[in-house]
Formats: C-alpha cells, sequence, structure tokens
C-alpha cells in the first residue's frame, strides 16, 4: 500500500505517543495521530482539548477543536479557561502541535511568511503559544521539506527550547522522528524509505545521524486501514 | 425591565470604531445574524473586532469592510479552509491585527471582566507575538522575580453573544459545553452586551449569564448557522465547505448567501 506522506507523520507519531500518560491535542496532525495511538498502542492515552473535552475518546477526526465529538466522548467537561489552566498548572505537560515552519530550537511559526517584499498571512496561533509555553514536552508534526525545517522561522509564533531548561522536543516528520536539543538537531528514528541525504537536503538546518539511530519498522496495514478510517477529513491526504 | 429589543435597535447600537466582542469559540455558536446585520449597515466603518478564535464571522465583517482592526489568537475555518477576506485585508494593510495566544485572549477577557488592569501567565514569553503587543507587557514576579507575560484587560463596547435561551429580564442560559464561561467573561467584560437567541424564555433560573449583564435580548433562531449550537446542531458542513470556497474566491455576495440559506435551514429544522 501507497502511503501519503501525511499519514507517515500520522503512523509515526501514534507509535511515539504508545508510552505516553495524557496529551494535549493540537488540531490535525496531532490528534489524529493521538487517536490513531489510542486505539493501537495505548488504549489509557489521557486526550486533552484545549476548548475543555478531557480524557476524549473521539470515534473519528474531528472537524475543528470545538467539535463536539471531542466533549460527547470525553470523561471531563471542562471549558476553555480550566483546559488552559490544566497547562499552566502543569497538571498536564505533554502536547502535540505543528505549524508552517521549525527551526533547530524548535520555534514555531503559524502566523505569517515572508515572501519577499509581501507576506503571506496564516491563520495565526490558536492555542499553539500556549502549548508549547506551558509544557515540558513537545511533539512537532511537520512535513520534512526545506520550506518546513528552516534555519529560523519566519516569525517566532510558539517558542521553543528557551521556554525552560528542561524542555523536551520531538520533531516527527514523513521522514522519521529528530530529537530537538541545545546541542542541536538529531535523528532518532529514520523511516526506512529514505536516506541520510534526504534527510539532510530537505531541511535548512544540519541533522546529526549517527550510527545508533534506530530504523523505522514497516507500516502495518492494521495501521494504515484504521488511520484512513478516522481520517474523514483527509488532513493526512498529502 | 423588558429588554427584548429588535434586530434594528440593536444595529443602531454600533458605531465607526466599536470595539465588538465576538461570544462563542472556533466553529461554535458563533453571533453570526447578528454579524450579518451589521455587514449590512453601509455606513460602519471601522470596528475593531475582539474574539478567543475567529472565523466567518469575522471574514464577513472585513470582507463587507467593517472592520479595520482584529484581535484574535486565530482567524480560520479549520478543516473548511481559510478566510481570504481577513487574509488579504492583512496583506494588503487594510486590517491591522494583534496576535494572541488562545489563553491570552481569555485572560484578557477574564481580567477585563473581573475589573482589574491585567492577569499574569507564563504563556507568550519568548513569543513574537508578545513585541509591540499593546495587550501583554513582559514583567517581572514580585515573588518569585521570574519572567510573566501581563495580559492587559480587554474592555469590548459591545458584545455580540448567541445563546439557546433568555428571558425578558436578560438572563441567559446556555448549553454546554464549550465557551459558556468565557462568554460569561464577555459580558461582564463589555460596556454593553446583546444577546440572540433560539427562544424566549419564562423566567430563567440559575443563568449561565445573568441578565444584571445583558443590555439587549434579540429573538433569532438559528442565528449561528452554519457554527454550531450544541447539544443540538452541529456544524452545516455544506455550508461552511461552500463558504469556504466563496471566500477563497472572495465572492462577498455568495458568500452571505450561503450564510443566510445556513441560518433559513436550521430555522426550519
Amino acid at each position: 500500500m501507497r502511503l501519503k506522506e501525511g499519514e507517515k507523520i500520522s503512523i509515526i507519531g501514534a507509535r511515539q505517543l504508545a508510552e505516553e500518560d495524557s496529551f494535549f491535542a493540537g488540531h490535525g496532525l496531532p490528534v489524529l495521530s493521538a487517536i490513531l495511538a489510542k486505539k493501537l498502542y495505548n488504549p489509557n492515552l489521557k486526550i486533552c482539548f484545549e476548548s475543555g473535552a478531557i480524557y476524549s475518546n473521539p470515534e473519528r477526526l474531528p472537524h475543528s477543536v470545538s467539535d463536539i465529538i471531542n466533549y460527547s466522548s470525553s470523561q471531563f467537561q471542562l471549558d476553555l479557561p480550566d483546559a488552559f489552566a490544566m497547562l499552566e498548572r502543569g497538571d498536564v505537560d505533554v502536547v502535540g502541535l505543528s505549524g508552517a515552519q521549525v527551526d533547530s530550537k524548535g520555534n514555531i511559526n503559524s502566523t505569517l511568511i515572508n515572501a519577499g517584499k509581501a507576506i503571506k498571512r496564516l491563520p495565526g496561533s490558536g492555542g499553539a503559544c500556549d502549548f508549547a509555553s506551558l509544557s515540558r514536552k513537545e511533539y512537532i508534526f511537520m512535513f520534512h521539506e526545506p520550506r518546513r525545517l528552516v534555519d529560523k522561522v519566519d516569525y517566532i509564533t510558539s517558542p521553543g527550547l528557551q521556554t525552560r531548561p528542561d524542555k523536551e522536543i520531538n520533531l516527527i516528520t514523513n521522514y522519521g522522528v529528530f530529537k530537538i536539543s541545545e546541542s542541536g538537531v538529531e535523528a532518532l528514528i529514520l523511516a526506512n524509505d529514505t536516506s541520510p541525504e534526504k534527510v539532510k537536503n530537505n531541511a535548512g538546518f544540519n541533522i546529526d545521524i549517527k550510527d545508533n539511530a534506530k530504523m523505522l519498522e514497516d507500516f502495518t496495514r492494521e495501521e494504515i486501514e484504521l488511520l484512513r478510517k478516522l481520517d474523514v477529513y483527509g488532513v493526512s491526504h498529502r | 425591565m423588558n429588554k427584548i429589543i429588535s434586530l434594528d435597535e440593536f444595529s443602531k447600537q454600533v458605531k465607526d470604531g466599536t470595539k465588538v466582542g465576538i461570544g462563542g469559540f472556533d466553529l461554535h455558536r458563533k453571533p453570526i445574524s447578528l454579524v450579518l446585520e451589521l455587514s449590512e449597515n453601509e455606513q460602519l466603518r471601522d470596528l475593531e473586532l475582539f474574539g478567543i478564535s475567529l472565523a466567518l464571522e469575522a471574514d464577513i465583517l472585513i470582507g463587507s469592510e467593517r472592520a479595520k482592526r482584529i484581535i484574535s489568537s486565530y482567524t480560520g475555518l479549520e478543516n473548511f479552509g481559510q478566510c481570504y477576506f481577513f487574509r488579504k485585508g492583512v496583506e494588503e494593510g487594510r486590517v491591522v491585527p494583534t496576535e494572541m495566544s488562545t489563553y491570552a485572549t481569555i485572560l484578557s477577557l477574564q481580567a477585563g471582566a473581573l475589573g482589574i488592569e491585567y492577569l499574569p501567565s507564563k504563556t507568550m514569553l519568548h513569543s513574537d507575538m508578545a513585541k509591540n503587543n499593546p495587550l501583554v507587557r513582559i514583567i517581572e514576579s514580585e515573588f518569585t522575580g521570574e519572567n510573566l507575560s501581563a495580559i492587559r484587560a480587554y474592555n469590548p463596547d459591545i458584545a455580540l453573544i448567541h445563546a439557546q435561551e433568555a428571558d425578558e429580564e436578560g438572563n441567559v442560559r446556555i448549553a454546554n459545553p464549550p465557551a459558556t464561561k468565557v462568554d460569561e467573561f464577555l459580558a461582564r467584560a463589555s460596556k454593553k452586551t446583546f444577546v440572540s437567541v433560539e427562544k424566549i424564555s419564562d423566567k430563567i433560573e440559575n443563568p449561565n449569564i445573568s441578565g444584571l449583564y445583558i443590555t439587549g435580548v434579540i429573538h433569532l433562531p438559528g442565528g449561528s448557522a452554519p457554527t454550531s449550537l450544541y447539544p443540538l446542531h452541529d456544524v452545516d458542513s455544506v455550508a461552511m465547505e461552500l463558504y469556504g470556497k466563496g471566500s477563497r474566491e472572495r465572492d462577498l455576495k455568495y458568500c452571505k448567501e450561503v450564510i443566510r440559506n445556513a441560518i433559513e435551514r436550521r430555522r426550519e429544522n
């Protein structure tokens, strides 16, 4: 079965969430990964949404952060201020988010792109800046492309490593999993259909590939079929 | 005091440059009928829009050239696309945005509701959004010496909210969730609050928003379509898709038509 790049990101992400306890899921690929992880690898994963749906178990990808399916399937129904307060208090400190660009310090841009003299305007932060500012561990979901993995983001919407000294950031792309730390960006897991050249040439920052980087296990039919059933809005279809 | 008013009476309250706080969140429980009414007022200019997370309601006001400023954490249609009137407006400099995170917009209204100057948080520290932002200052905690973002209170001139029901005195019932709490902050933070409702009821006990904070109630069934109104109505996906296409082509007439039809459909259901 031939996979789309977004589908690879979603499945790689889901495998990473196998060991997590609770997780604030940003819209799009992070939430798709979280739902897949809960169904396949981690039935106890406590999925939380900024809208206040806490310990949620949606049966499909929600159409938006405010989708009722997040609430109707959740153990606790809080409201927006309470959900963000859970992050500020540190009740939940693992988050997943995405954006248009990421740099080697884990800064994410979802506000605007500099296109020569003009700017290209994006929808904005939403809760992403809050997720990044108030978490200890972050999963960043991004397509492995030079225009997205950049040396310096055009705008820091969601700050990276500078938010706290013990910050853990894992970048999840269609080429694998990469650890972002003060000592640089290092490959932890590499997809088996990529190469060190592809990984490096499609990033605007240096990625260190050591011998101990693991190879990704093959995607399974079960993963692919379930993912396609969940992704009713096709956010992974590219 | 009977607070039930007509749409026309509401419309007269909004003047050029008014700071308009928009209730609901994301694609949920937006005051679409009230916004549509403002979009039709050819004389109205330079509104400042404030919302936790804005969508087509902000897009349509910008497309109708009613708004000059926008304060929000997000302006888009989620899985249904982008707000192109907003996007072009900002790109061409006709609309000035103030960038906020979602939590920051909430704290801003909460501070406004409490009547205090600001609320502190660790969000937005190190974000470019905090630079030259009239609603954010980086301060040092008097207790720990740590840096904090001081999120300044925001007090709209007028708030627009859509809800399930209200009584004559303006007591409002909103079926949870989400955004019920933030709409209560919004009503308390605003100088005047207008609420459109599906239904006018007899006395509402234990309201989500007290009539004390409500200026006027307008009976507008279907007034949040095509956004959701749980538990009865999910997002009108068909209308949202069509709106997304219309916005991409920046066809204002078509976009308004899509919204009117969605309101009509919901009213009949």
